[in-house]
This record gives C-alpha cells, sequence and structure tokens, in this order.
C-alpha cells in the first residue's frame, strides 16, 4: 500500500526549505531550489500534466502507483509535492531517473509517453533533479527578496498597532521605552507579555468564534443552555429557569462560550495548542460547572474569569458513563454548531473537520459537475460513483469519529450506537480505526487530527485572517492572465506562513509563537512602498500590509483605547458598535450572517460619520472637565486658550500650545508622529483656527448660543453615566474652544488611519 | 422615480450634512488622484443620480428548496406523498399541498405567516415564469448556490446582483444590499447590510443629534461641517496619493468613493415601523420581511439596484415533510408581502423578482417513515415575476422521477437562466459582464 502525502511531515520539509540563514544566499535575485521547482517544473510541467493521474483520485493512485501528487486545494501541497519528489528522486532505471524515463516513454508508463528526451519540460526535471543535490536556500520572510519594496512599521509603530488589535490598549511609555531601545528582539518578547493578559484573551476567543460561530448562541439568554439535553444535564431544566436573569444571562455564556473558552485555556497556561482537540476535559467557569452539575472547587464561585478542568458523566439505561471528551471536538456547543442528522451521519462535521483543523476545503477538492443519471445507477452511491467517491472517500471515515453522538440531540452520548454498515469504515487517510478504539473514537481522531502537518498551517491561517482580515491566498488558476505575478505572490505567502507554521510545531505548538510570526511579517507590518511599483510588483504585493477595516470588535476597542471612552448606549452601557451598529458595520451574527464585510460601503461611513459625531461631542468637554495633567485627550490647552484675539491678532504662546495638543492628539489618535512643523499639524491646525474663528464670531454676535447641546455637554461620566457634580460640569461654550477642538476630534475620528489598521 | 420626488421631510433636515459628491470628485480631479482603483468602472467626473430601476430581488430558498412541493408537481408516489394530483393556475402547475401550522409544529399564532401553494399560485400565476429542469450540476451546497446566482459553478464570480448594481449604477452607495444567500461582489461594487430603523436613520443623519427629533440640532453647524470634511478629505487625499502598498491604496479609494456623497443616504425614506411576527420559530420571516421593507425603502430612493433576501432551513435531510413544507410556506408568505409592499409604494411595475435554492431534493425520500428527509438533487427550478418577466409562462420541465428534460434541444442550466437575465437587465454586452463570461447561450428565456 502506498503512503499518502497527506500524512507525510511535509512541515520537515517546509522547516528545510525555508529556513532564512544558509550557505547557499544568492543576494536578492535569489532563486531557492523551492522556487526553481514552483516556477520550472511544477507550473509548466506537473501540475499541466502529472496531476491528471498521479492525483490522490486520479488513475494511477487507483493502481497504486508510489507517485501521488496533491493538486492546489491541499494545504501546503507545494511542499507535500517537493518532499515526494525528493523520496523518489533516487529511483532509476539503467541510470536514468524515474521522473523522466517514465513520461518519455524509456519505461512502461500507465500515463504514456508526455514528452521528448531533450524537450524542454525534459530539462527543466533534469535540472531541477541536479539541483536537488544541493539545494539552494534563500532568505525568507521580511529578508526575502518578495518583500525588498515593502516599507515596514518600526517596532514602536508595530507594537502600538499589535497592543490595539491584541489587548485594546496603547502600549505603556515603558513598553515603547524598551521596544525603542531593543527594536524587534524586545518587541517579541513585549508581544508576549501582552498576550497574558485579560483583553488577549477576549481577542483570541473573538478570533477563534469566527471560525466556530458559537457565539451564536449567545444571541438570546438560555439559547445555549436549552440545547442541553436535561436527562444527562438536568440543571438545564427547572434549576437553570429558577435563576435570576442576571445569574441566567452568566449561566448561558459559559456554556455557550465553552469551546472558546478551552482554546483560551489552553493558550493562557502554555499549553500545546493540540490540547484544544486532544484534551480529555472540559474547561469549566463556576457558571457553567453548576449548570453541569459539577463541584470542582473555584476559588471565586462569581468569577467568570476562573477555569477549572473537569469531565462529565452522563446517563446512559441507568449507569453513569464517562463522556469521550476530546476538546473541542465533543464540546456540547460545537456539536450542535455543526449538528448532523440520520442521513447526514455527521459529514457536516467532517467537513467542518477538514475546514477547521486541517484548512482543506473538501468542496474544493471535488469540485465536478455531477451528472444525475449516473447518481442512480448506483446503489450506494457514496461508495461506489466516482463522482461521489472523490469527497465522501476521505469524508465519511472522519465522520465516523461522531458515531457514538445522538444522531437527534447532537451532544447525547450513546456508547452502544452502531456505525453505518454501508459507509467507508471510520478512519483517517489510510488508517482505518480499529474497532476497539470506536468507543473512544473523538480522541482517536483528535490525535490523528493534530499530528497531521495540515493542523499546523491551518491554525496559522486562522491567526493570519484573524490579524490581516485576510485569507491566504490561493494558488492562481493555469490560465489567469497575470498567473506568474499571482503565482510569486503565492509563492512568497506560502513559503512565510509553511516557516511560521514550522516554527509553531518546534515551539511545540506553542500560539502565541504563531501570532508573534504574523506580528512580525510584513502581511501585519507592511506600511508603505519604497518606490513606485508596477503592475506586476503591485500583484505581487497585492495581500501586503494594512488596509484592514477594523472590525465593529477591534474599532470599539480602538474608541476606549484612544479616548478613553465607550462608545455606549446610554441606557444600558452597551458598546454601539457591539450591537446597534454590528451588522451594519459589516460584523457577524454568528447565525445567519458569519462573513464579515471587509470593504467600506456608504452606509459604513454613515456609521463612521456618526460614530465621529457622537465620540467627539462625549468626550471633548468631558476631558476638560479634568485636570490638565489627567486629561486623555487635552493635555496641552486650556477652554481659555485660543489662538487670535477677538480683533484677530494671533496669541504666539496659545498658538504654540494648540498646535502641541494637536500633535499630541495625531499620535493618540492615529499613531502619527508628527513634527510641530509638519504639514499635517498645519492642516489640523488651520481647521481648529477656521472653526473657532467662525464659532467665536457667532457666539459674539449671538448668531450662535454659547451653551453646548445637552449630549455635549460636560456633565456625564461617558463610561459609567454618572453626573458630575454642578459646580464641576461644562456646559456651555462662551470661546467656542470645546466646539473647535470637537471638530478637531470629528476630523481625526473619521480619519482613514482611526478607522483602518 | 428620481430621488427628489422620493425625499421625505427628513431630508430637509438633512441638508445640514453638507458636503457633496461634487465637491469630493471635484477635489479628486483637481488632485489627479486615481479614485477608480478598486472599483474599475466607476468614473470620477460622473454626477450621482437617483436610480430610477429595474430593481432586482433575488429571493434565496437556502439548503436545496423541494420543487416537487412547490411549482414542478409529480403524481409519482415515491416523490410526492403529501399533494396528491397536481393543481393548477392558468398554464402553471403546482403542488396542492395543505397547509396546517399545528402539522407543521407551529403554534396558532403563527397561521397567518404561511402561505400555501394554492393561495400562493392563484394569486400570482399570471404574473409568474416557472422554470423546471434546470440543471445546476451540483449536489453542493456552496456550489449549488454559487451556480444559481452567478450562473458559474466555479468560484470567482460575482452575484447577478452584484453585477447588475455594478453596471446599472456603480456609484450609488447603496447599490447592491444582500441580507445573505450569495453575494460575492468579486470587488466589483460595495456590499452593503442594512440594519434595524433607528440605526439606519442614524447613519443616514449622522450629523443630526437625534435623527427621530426633527427639532434636534446638529453637533456642529453646517458650515463648520463643510469645512471639517473639507480637510478630512484633502487629507485622505494626499494619503491616496502618497500610498504605494495596493491593499492600503485600495482601502483608502474604498473610504473616499464611499463617503463620496454624504448627503445620499437622506433619500431614504424609512418605513414607520418595521413588522414584527409573535414567537421565535417566525423569525426567520420576520427577518426577510423586514429586510424587503428596507430594500424598498432603498429602491424608492434611488439608491439601491438590486437585493439580496434570503430564507434558510431547506436542508431537509429529515422531517421533509414538516420542515420543507413549513419553510415553503414562509418563503411564500414573504413574496407575498414583498409584492404587496412594493405595489402600495408604487414600486411593483419595476421590480423583477427571482426566486431560487441551491439545489433541489429528491429524488424520493430517504426512507419510508414519516421522519424521513430527501438529499440534494441537482434539478431545480426558479420562479421569476415583475418587470420584464412574462406571466402565465411554465419553460422547462422534469419526468416523473425528476430528470431533466430538454428545453429547445438542450438542458437549461443556470447558465442559460443568467445569459436571460443578464440581457433583461440589459447589461449582457457592458464590459463588466464580458468579464464574467457564461458558458451556453442565451435562450431568450424571458425576451
Amino acid at each position: 500500500m502506498h503512503t499518502s502525502p497527506l500524512a507525510r511531515p511535509l512541515l520537515v520539509a517546509a522547516l528545510a526549505l525555508a529556513t532564512s540563514a544558509c550557505s547557499g544566499l544568492r543576494g536578492d535575485d535569489c532563486e531557492s531550489t523551492r522556487d526553481s521547482f514552483t516556477d520550472k517544473v511544477w507550473g509548466p510541467v506537473m501540475s499541466q500534466s502529472c496531476i491528471s493521474c498521479h492525483r490522490p483520485d486520479g488513475i494511477a493512485a487507483e493502481q497504486n502507483a508510489e507517485f501521488i501528487l496533491l493538486p492546489s486545494s491541499y494545504p501546503g501541497f507545494l511542499d507535500a509535492n517537493f518532499e515526494t519528489i525528493r523520496q523518489v528522486a533516487g529511483n532509476q532505471y539503467n541510470g536514468v531517473p524515474l521522473l523522466l524515463a517514465k513520461p518519455t516513454g524509456m519505461v512502461d508508463h500507465g500515463g504514456g509517453k508526455l514528452f521528448d528526451e531533450g524537450s524542454d519540460p525534459y530539462k527543466a526535471i533534469e535540472k531541477f533533479l541536479g539541483e536537488l543535490e544541493d539545494p539552494v536556500e534563500c532568505p525568507t520572510g521580511s529578508d526575502s527578496a518578495d518583500f525588498a519594496k515593502v516599507d515596514e512599521l518600526d517596532a514602536e509603530a508595530t507594537l502600538r498597532k499589535a497592543s490595539l488589535h491584541l489587548v485594546g490598549r496603547l502600549p505603556t511609555d515603558a513598553e515603547y521605552d524598551r521596544v525603542k531601545e531593543g527594536g524587534d528582539d524586545e518587541l517579541a518578547i513585549v508581544l508576549r507579555e501582552l498576550m497574558e493578559e485579560d483583553a488577549f484573551y477576549d481577542r483570541l476567543k473573538n478570533l477563534f468564534n469566527d471560525r466556530f460561530l458559537t457565539d451564536r448562541y449567545l444571541r438570546y439568554t438560555g439559547f445555549a443552555v436549552n440545547l442541553l439535553n436535561e436527562e444527562d444535564f438536568p440543571n438545564a431544566g427547572a434549576w437553570y429557569e429558577a435563576q435570576s436573569d442576571e445569574r441566567k444571562r452568566a449561566i448561558n455564556l459559559a456554556v455557550a462560550r465553552e469551546p472558546l473558552d478551552l482554546i483560551a485555556y489552553v493558550v493562557r497556561n502554555d499549553r500545546p495548542f493540540t490540547e484544544i482537540l486532544t484534551a480529555p476535559y472540559m474547561v469549566f467557569s463556576p457558571f457553567s460547572a453548576e449548570l453541569y452539575g459539577l463541584s470542582l472547587g473555584f476559588e471565586d464561585a462569581n468569577d467568570p474569569r476562573e477555569f477549572v478542568e473537569g469531565t462529565l458523566k452522563v446517563d446512559h439505561e441507568g449507569a453513569q458513563v464517562s463522556y469521550p471528551h476530546a476538546g473541542v471536538l465533543t464540546s456540547p456547543m460545537f456539536l450542535n454548531r455543526f449538528p448532523t442528522t440520520p442521513t447526514n451521519r455527521n459529514r457536516h462535521r467532517a467537513r467542518k473537520l477538514l475546514d477547521l483543523f486541517l484548512a482543506t476545503d473538501i468542496l474544493r477538492i471535488a469540485e465536478r459537475p455531477i451528472d444525475p443519471t449516473e447518481a442512480t445507477k448506483y446503489n450506494n452511491p457514496t461508495r461506489d460513483n466516482p463522482d461521489c467517491i472523490v469527497c465522501h472517500k476521505m469524508m465519511d471515515p472522519i465522520a465516523g469519529a461522531f458515531q457514538k453522538f445522538g444522531e437527534y440531540d447532537q451532544e447525547e452520548f450513546i456508547p452502544d450506537q452502531e456505525w453505518h454498515q454501508d459507509m467507508y469504515a471510520p478512519g483517517f487517510a489510510d488508517e482505518v480505526m480499529p474497532t476497539d478504539a470506536y468507543g473512544s473514537a473523538p480522541q482517536w481522531m483528535a490525535t490523528r487530527l493534530v499530528e497531521d502537518p495540515r493542523f499546523a498551517l491551518a491554525t496559522v491561517y486562522t491567526v493570519f485572517t484573524g490579524l490581516t482580515g485576510l485569507e491566504p491566498l490561493t494558488y492562481p488558476a493555469d490560465d489567469d492572465p497575470d498567473f506568474s505575478d499571482k503565482l510569486a505572490a503565492w509563492s512568497a505567502q506560502d513559503a512565510l506562513l509553511g516557516e511560521i507554521a514550522a516554527d509553531f510545531v518546534a515551539a511545540d505548538y506553542d500560539l502565541k509563537a504563531a501570532i508573534s510570526g504574523i506580528i512580525l511579517s510584513p502581511y501585519f507590518r507592511g506600511d508603505n512602498a519604497t518606490e513606485a511599483l508596477s503592475e506586476g510588483e503591485a500583484l505581487r504585493l497585492a495581500a501586503v500590509g494594512g488596509g484592514r477595516l477594523s472590525t465593529p470588535e477591534l474599532l470599539a476597542r480602538k474608541i476606549e483605547a484612544t479616548t478613553g471612552a465607550r462608545w455606549v448606549r446610554p441606557w444600558d452601557l452597551s458598546d454601539y458598535l457591539l450591537t446597534d451598529y454590528q451588522i451594519l458595520y459589516g460584523g457577524i451574527d454568528s447565525d445567519t450572517i458569519t462573513q464579515r464585510l471587509g470593504s467600506m460601503s456608504g452606509l459604513m461611513a454613515g456609521v463612521s460619520a456618526r460614530l465621529a459625531n457622537e465620540v467627539a461631542c462625549q468626550t471633548t468637554a468631558w476631558d476638560f472637565t479634568k485636570a490638565a495633567d489627567a486629561r486623555t485627550l487635552f493635555p496641552y490647552v486650556e477652554l481659555t486658550t485660543m489662538p487670535e484675539t477677538a480683533a484677530g491678532e494671533e496669541v504666539p504662546g496659545a498658538v504654540e500650545d494648540i498646535r502641541a495638543n494637536i500633535q499630541y492628539l495625531h499620535e493618540r489618535l492615529l499613531g502619527e508622529r508628527l513634527e510641530l512643523d509638519s504639514p499635517e499639524v498645519d492642516r489640523t491646525y488651520a481647521l481648529f483656527r477656521d472653526l473657532w474663528r467662525g464659532g467665536f464670531d457667532d457666539v459674539a454676535s449671538e448668531a450662535e448660543d454659547d451653551w453646548l447641546a445637552w449630549q455635549c455637554q460636560g456633565r456625564v461620566d461617558p463610561n459609567t453615566g454618572v453626573e458630575l457634580a454642578e459646580a464641576d460640569r461644562i456646559q456651555t461654550d462662551e470661546n467656542y474652544t470645546v466646539r473647535a477642538w470637537m471638530g478637531v476630534m470629528v476630523h481625526l475620528l473619521s480619519d482613514y488611519r482611526f478607522l483602518y489598521e | 422615480m428620481t430621488r427628489k420626488h422620493s425625499r421625505s421631510s427628513m431630508h430637509s433636515m438633512s441638508s445640514s450634512t453638507g458636503n457633496s459628491r461634487r465637491g469630493f470628485l471635484k477635489l479628486a480631479a483637481l488632485s489627479g488622484l486615481a479614485v477608480a482603483a478598486p472599483f474599475a468602472i466607476r468614473r470620477a467626473a460622473a454626477e450621482l443620480t437617483a436610480y430610477d430601476g429595474p430593481y432586482f430581488v433575488l429571493i434565496h430558498a437556502s439548503g436545496g428548496w423541494d420543487p416537487v412541493y412547490l411549482c414542478d408537481p409529480k403524481t409519482n408516489p415515491e416523490l410526492n406523498r403529501l399533494a396528491g394530483a397536481p393543481a393548477s393556475a392558468g398554464s402553471i402547475k403546482y403542488a396542492p399541498v395543505p397547509i396546517s401550522a399545528a402539522a407543521l409544529g407551529l403554534g396558532p399564532d403563527a397561521a397567518p405567516y404561511l402561505m400555501s401553494n394554492q393561495a400562493f399560485f392563484e394569486k400570482y400565476a399570471a404574473k409568474l415564469t416557472v422554470i423546471n429542469g434546470i440543471d445546476t450540476s451540483t449536489n453542493n451546497h456552496d456550489s449549488g448556490t454559487r451556480t444559481t446566482w452567478s450562473g458559474q459553478i466555479q468560484e470567482g464570480h460575482p452575484s447577478f446582483g452584484a453585477l447588475a448594481a455594478a453596471i446599472r449604477s456603480p456609484d450609488n452607495p447603496l447599490a447592491y444590499i444582500s441580507s445573505g444567500g450569495y453575494d460575492a461582489t468579486q470587488g466589483i461594487v460595495p456590499l452593503t447590510r442594512m440594519g434595524n430603523l433607528d440605526t439606519l436613520q442614524k447613519v443616514a443623519f449622522p450629523d443630526i443629534i437625534s435623527p427621530d427629533d426633527p427639532e434636534s440640532g446638529l453637533y456642529l453647524p453646517k458650515s463648520r461641517m463643510d469645512r471639517i470634511r473639507e480637510a478630512n478629505a484633502e487629507r485622505l487625499g494626499e494619503q491616496i496619493e502618497g500610498q504605494r502598498l495596493p491593499r492600503a491604496k485600495a482601502a483608502m479609494n474604498e473610504l473616499f468613493l464611499a463617503r463620496a456623497d454624504d448627503n445620499a443616504l437622506a433619500g431614504l425614506t424609512f418605513p414607520g415601523e418595521l413588522v414584527t411576527l409573535p414567537g421565535y420559530e417566525l423569525s426567520d420571516l420576520q427577518s426577510m420581511m423586514q429586510q424587503s421593507q428596507l430594500a424598498l425603502s432603498a429602491f424608492q430612493a434611488g439608491l439601491a439596484v438590486s437585493v439580496n433576501l434570503n430564507l434558510g432551513g431547506f436542508d431537509t435531510h429529515g422531517n421533509h415533510d414538516r420542515d420543507q413544507i413549513r419553510q415553503l410556506a414562509k418563503l411564500l408568505y414573504g413574496v407575498d408581502f414583498l409584492m404587496s409592499e412594493a405595489d402600495k409604494l408604487g414600486l411593483g411595475g419595476q421590480i423583477t423578482v427571482i426566486i431560487s435554492s441551491d439545489f433541489a431534493r429528491g429524488p424520493g425520500y430517504n426512507g419510508l417513515d414519516e421522519y424521513a428527509g430527501k438529499d440534494h438533487w441537482p434539478i431545480t427550478s426558479a420562479m421569476l415575476m415583475g418587470a420584464g418577466i412574462a406571466g402565465d409562462r411554465v419553460i422547462g420541465s422534469t419526468d416523473e422521477q425528476q430528470y431533466a428534460q430538454d428545453y429547445k434541444g438542450t438542458t437549461l442550466t443556470p447558465a442559460h437562466i443568467h445569459h436571460s437575465l443578464r440581457a433583461l437587465a440589459g447589461i449582457s454586452d457592458h464590459e463588466l459582464a464580458l468579464r464574467f463570461p457564461l458558458a451556453g447561450e442565451d435562450l431568450g428565456l424571458f425576451s
């Protein structure tokens, strides 16, 4: 029996190919053996001819050929194929490598003669086989020639961007100082420190929810709890209903979030990320433990962030049996979110496992027209019809992992439930699950999933998408007119993500290493190009750098981090962007809307305009109610600081203070470090001055009121809704400085650099 | 229909929103900006004009519906165990499935919101074109949804709604609105999702402190908001000019275009209130109906070209006779609501409605008991009505085993439907349509 390339350690090859320091470097025009394989062998030859028979579902595979190539729909296919070829490169016939002897017809070849000796394909393969004996390696990542024209954020700017993204706060002065002194090495250390904060774990759960979508069960109180069957989990019934509304919300949150909490728990405790699938336990907060009927000895029974490992026992025919915990795979919420039916037979779950944990979209692997007249020729199409087998051969054995779970009640464990004999036997890739493992099928499957090299890639892909807002590039279509440039873009990204995946594995599946890897890459740090790009260069760098529209969640945190106030509904202090505007601003509800919008529409621009107005209104006067050294936004000016006299003469000291505060606001809100005499400070100062002058004159002539609008008065703490004492309030604006600064705030809060990452 | 005609009293308040698209685009011209980068077909010098139709509503029955119990009835008892012999309304045959809220697992409150096939076809047959025997050539939800709404089974093609919007009114801020289904745009037009009424009013009038209060003031006077936006646009223009990495430059362009007319949304005339239905079991229908109301508002204001509506719950591998019929009854009620509301607003004659699904179900059941389901089946149907669609018409057919029968010597495919849809929308020969070619030919299905 041949071995599936999927089961081979392709990351070993990737690691070998992608290491950055080596003796074979050839400077900026370095072409690695991997690149040579991609450009000259895979693209023009093997992907065109060999793959049609030598793919996993091809004729050669059916005839047990050893030489199996993966098509581009498989993650990491290039490294896997490279490794496959490396392994068979030494096989010869009369001194001629079989890779040349077969397609030229020197020896028997099921596919016949494909090209002549001495032809271009022949020469390409011959040259490549020669290179394999002494492979050339090139720098990767930021040092790679692929990114030579990318101007990256420096360490401090990267820290700001990462800190806002990961923990929703600006870096401290001390953190800035450390990174300024220590550069990227220190940045990597500070990043890891950020990843110890609670806010990071909130972001992490948000990031993984984009894939798991289990926050669907937060849509109303009781949604998650009501999914649980009351025979196994009696507290899901009357006991739950008897709780207070507040406690019901807390319990429902804990139950719904359990798979995401497991992920956070594994990462927080520096466990190998593989444990998200292999964990022989669930994690419980005090609230979920009570619902599931467990006493786990919490330190604080009211702390929703305290998590303890535990296991479930469920009722089966009057006896208590152990639940076969396998991390997320057996999470009651995960099982409900990706449900099965008596006819679906867990295939949907198998598809999701392939997608979520192995980065394999089975729908792309087997996208082919169905001939309905063929379908009914077979008694058992999923086993016999070639159109069906291509998917079901991969999918159905994985579905067997869930064979002991109910097909009507998703999380019900039924130890004596039989698997469907007319389906492929449970298993993974070429390995059949032994029948004595059926009782622990999820654990058996989890072990195989995490050992598969695609698990690391899938994890890195998820992190990459979460941090950049982009899906990894797909291999370009052969007939794409921009094939070569898109191939170069794909190849550079594939190599870099492969390298990060290899580092992730080498660090014992430390997710923080993968997150740092993405943050330190040009895909996160790219700020501009060093010079104008040609059309081809632009295609090669199409996915590099900033430009990600902040999600509602990220923007909500950024508003608070930079202005010191959340943008909230006054009546319940919920963030507008997480409630009223979540869908409108391109967010998801994890239920029917599961894809984020990455582009600004006219309506979303309207949201951003209202955001700017409301946040400016609620924060400006409020900030001035505080002493200057306690202010978040206006530490260098007072309400009496006016740029000109009533007669229009400039007030020099005041102008300098105003410009200093503008400089400060540009850095605080937008991360721009500007000189006081920079054109941007000039522009914003001119804006301030014009707003102030017009308003000041209008107030003087009573064309405009000197009272601030009720909502814009400094009278209520925007974060708590608590009113200030009458004497401390700012309700009027005789000098028009509050409104002039409000205008500046609107300007900056509407800026591209505020709304995008 | 023009925007001028459709503006409500709300508009007079919105004049305070100041800056116009004209100002933005003038600035662009002065600074030599390539504002068209992300959406190549956009014209920098164009003025935004209210779009006055035709409008397209694409209704997706998500999960794979069963035409046998709708517009492609069968007598074969292996396929049909609910409806008996087909009934007719004019030339259109339908499955006379009886509807009972209780039998469909719903409470009595739900009964008024379910529409039977009989009621639907008797009301709309004179306006309907039914297409049966469409071979989607897939049993795969993603591929099926994609091919149904783009005409192409491969990835990388925009939905018909996106294409029509991008060609017919690309600069319109709400040109393509979607609440689900297949809404890939391939970057040719921005996609908009709509929320609830209050939030829409707030974003339509962002400079008014409380849009629901006509006496409410502005955050800052109009002249000062104009000055702020001038500074903002000037800065954004320079940011675009200075940016060379394509992703960031495209994002800046997109922001520029999205802001091009801050006043545009003021043309929306909002419905007095959005419908609410009793109980969680009708929440999917309620959502569809509310989205219909908002879509019609956008049409009425001349701000939208195409709208995707979506109703899920059709993937009935189990308990087909209850769940499929329940969703079909909801779907028809939702369509009826849309058409009725459109008529009330005087838009009925300008809207083309297309209703379809991922694929079909069957042939036959996957079990014998009452809880049996129907699995995926590639031969499906579509129903169309409204502007440009002839009524009382059936195109294509299937045999008693639910296999497609040739129409004009060929098997109908989604590509054929889309050829004719493009012709109907007058976009077949547009450069953008040609960038996304379809297989096969235009059979003139709607001509």
